[in-house]
């Protein structure tokens, strides 16, 4: 079996008598969700981006206030970077207004460039929430949390940064020892903290 | 002048003229000539019984409880609570022909000028302003909560806030004994608690001791670099929304907010009939959000240098059939500089009234009230 495994470390793990320390150290790797999709424009220099506006997300899940419960758990992750100033949710909903923006899904490059023009920012955030609820596994309920965020540029309105996390769910934990971990909340904000911290590595 | 009770000056003259030791002026009316004054000035101007304190007008409480009973079962209980901690007590049945000529509709939300003109009318020095936020008369485990606040009337100042709330299980003891049934005696345990801290007449309130720190709070808030610096000397609190089905639930965390920040201390706060006459004049309504040119406007006319506003995401009071019996509260909360627009500080803390329990039912919250103080105060604590 140790021949099968492609790294030379876990072989020698195994083939020793810490085994049951590897066994958990990869149950507990389950515990963390899944890595972040990522797509980051090669030539955008985010050095640039000094204050970012984050748009109302598509809420796809079945609590209704996911997607405004969210919206304000990436600011908050955004601002805690503490690289980037974000714009008040409230001045933000207001230029959506004036502008008479309605559909966020389909806004144009050019709504987007008026947008962060009059909020004064150099990244619009966009993005959906797929999922934010307790999934059944086995006999327990985990959180899970699905999070789809885009930035668009403020002078092109071209998608600069793209992430998806999901976190929490059908862990290895969960399904073995029926460890559901953190709160919905608290796997909401690691989710948020993950998909952020793409933008700046 | 300094901060406390003690310190107010009386400038009507609708009293009586008699002399104690309560109408000494503050500053030797708790030395130990005090007595001595008192005897002297008695006699050369005639001795008349010390009729009490300085004036508290009690305004009927904000019902948000959702129960029409709640607070005939609370005001009853408010202005002997006063009178035991020594002040004279102008009861809220005696304001209504004032509130009516006034077309005050939310006599807990009193502006600064109406608040003036009670003082005046009625030689009141503060006026007690509260909300009834939880009442429910469940067979064999009522519920109560109450929160109010201390004006100056003269100045319009926050000096004082407390909230309190039990259910009959919280005074359940070995073998089930000690539950309150009663409403009416759980109200009376709940409004002897809410002002058990009260000053009594002459003496400074006291601002709450070190807030409680929570750990995995931290994670979730930002706190900008500048309320380190040069932090806001007076804020106000904004209407939270209610994204809850409970309704009032944004009036009870507006409140709690109120009195959480009175009690720790830290800021001047603006009251909430400062806010409600701002928002008026305005004609604006800030509801969770706020855009930059409302924010500078209300910071104007309110002189705040900051606002708090946020949402209550959730807000479960363990009465609806079906759901849990033990409260859940969840609050997003942020404060916003009302110059810049800019956002100081932004958080957001959850709590189960089983989050604190120890072993069978020790350490559990099981009453809104005090587990919504509880989250708020560890979101204070952050700041």
């Amino acid at each position: 079996m140790a021949a099968l495994l492609p790294c030379r470390a876990v072989q020698q793990i195994l083939s020793g008598r810490s085994w049951v320390l590897a066994a958990l150290a990869l149950a507990l790797a389950g515990c963390g969700g899944i890595a972040p999709t990522t797509y980051v424009h090669p030539n955008y220099d985010f050095s640039r981006v000094k204050r970012v506006a984050v748009l109302p997300l598509d809420n796809l899940s079945t609590d209704q206030m996911a997607g405004e419960k969210m919206r304000v758990v990436i600011m908050t992750e955004l601002l805690s970077t503490g690289i980037v100033d974000v714009v008040e949710l409230g001045q933000v909903n207001r230029v959506l207004t004036q502008l008479n923006i309605q559909n966020i899904r389909g806004m144009s490059p050019d709504e987007f460039k008026r947008v962060a023009a009059t909020v004064a920012a150099q990244l619009v955030v966009i993005g959906s929430v797929e999922s934010f609820d307790r999934v059944q596994v086995g006999g327990v309920q985990a959180p899970e949390v699905t999070l789809t965020l885009r930035g668009v540029e403020a002078e092109s309105g071209s998608v600069v940064w793209a992430t998806s996390v999901t976190e929490g769910g059908a862990t290895v934990s969960a399904r073995l020892f029926g460890l559901t971990g953190d709160s919905l909340s608290e796997v909401a904000r690691r989710a948020a903290h993950d998909a952020v911290a793409t933008l700046f590595r | 002048m300094a901060y406390g009770v003690e310190h107010v000056v009386r400038t009507t003259g609708a009293r009586p003229a008699a002399v104690g030791i309560c109408h000494l002026p503050p500053a030797i009316r708790h030395t130990p000539y005090a007595f001595v004054a008192a005897a002297v000035l008695s006699l050369l101007g005639g001795a008349a019984p010390c009729e009490g304190g300085a004036r508290i007008a009690v305004l009927p409480f904000l019902n948000v409880s959702g129960d029409l009973q709640g607070p005939a079962f609370v005001m009853p209980l408010v202005g002997p609570a006063l009178r035991d901690r020594g002040y004279e007590v102008v009861e809220s049945e005696a304001l209504d022909g004032f509130l009516a000529r006034r077309r005050v509709r939310a006599p807990s939300r009193l502006g600064p000028e109406p608040l003036l003109t009670l003082g005046r009318e009625f030689g009141a020095d503060f006026a007690l302003l509260g909300s009834v936020d939880l009442f429910a008369d469940i067979a064999g485990n009522p519920q109560v909560g109450v929160s109010c606040r201390l004006l100056e009337t003269a100045t319009g100042r926050l000096i004082w806030a407390n909230a309190a709330g039990f259910t009959g299980d919280d005074f359940t003891g070995f073998m089930g004994l000690g539950t309150v049934t009663a409403p009416e005696v759980l109200a009376a345990r709940t409004v002897a608690v809410l002002f058990q801290a009260f000053p009594r007449e002459g003496v400074r309130p006291e601002v709450a001791g070190p807030l409680p720190r929570s750990r995995s709070l931290a994670r979730r808030v930002y706190r900008s670099p500048r309320l380190a610096t040069e932090p806001p000397q007076r804020l106000a609190v904004l209407p939270f929304e209610n994204g809850t089905e409970r309704r009032g639930a944004g009036l009870v965390v507006d409140d709690l907010m109120l009195v959480g920040l009175v009690r720790a201390g830290r800021f001047t706060v603006a009251d909430a009939g400062v806010v409600q006459q701002t928002l008026l004049a305005l004609g604006v309504a800030p509801y969770g959000a706020i855009d930059l040119e409302t924010l500078r406007a209300v910071g104007r006319t309110a002189g705040v240098e900051a606002v708090i506003l946020g949402r209550v995401t959730d807000y479960n009071e363990g009465l609806r059939p079906g759901t849990s019996s033990s409260p859940s509260i969840a609050i997003e909360a942020r404060m916003l500089d009302t110059q810049t627009g800019e956002i100081l500080w932004m958080g957001a803390q959850e709590a189960r009234g089983e989050d604190s329990q120890i072993v069978l039912e020790f350490g559990k919250i099981k009453s809104m009230v005090p587990l919504g103080m509880k989250v708020i105060n560890e979101l204070i604590g952050t700041l």
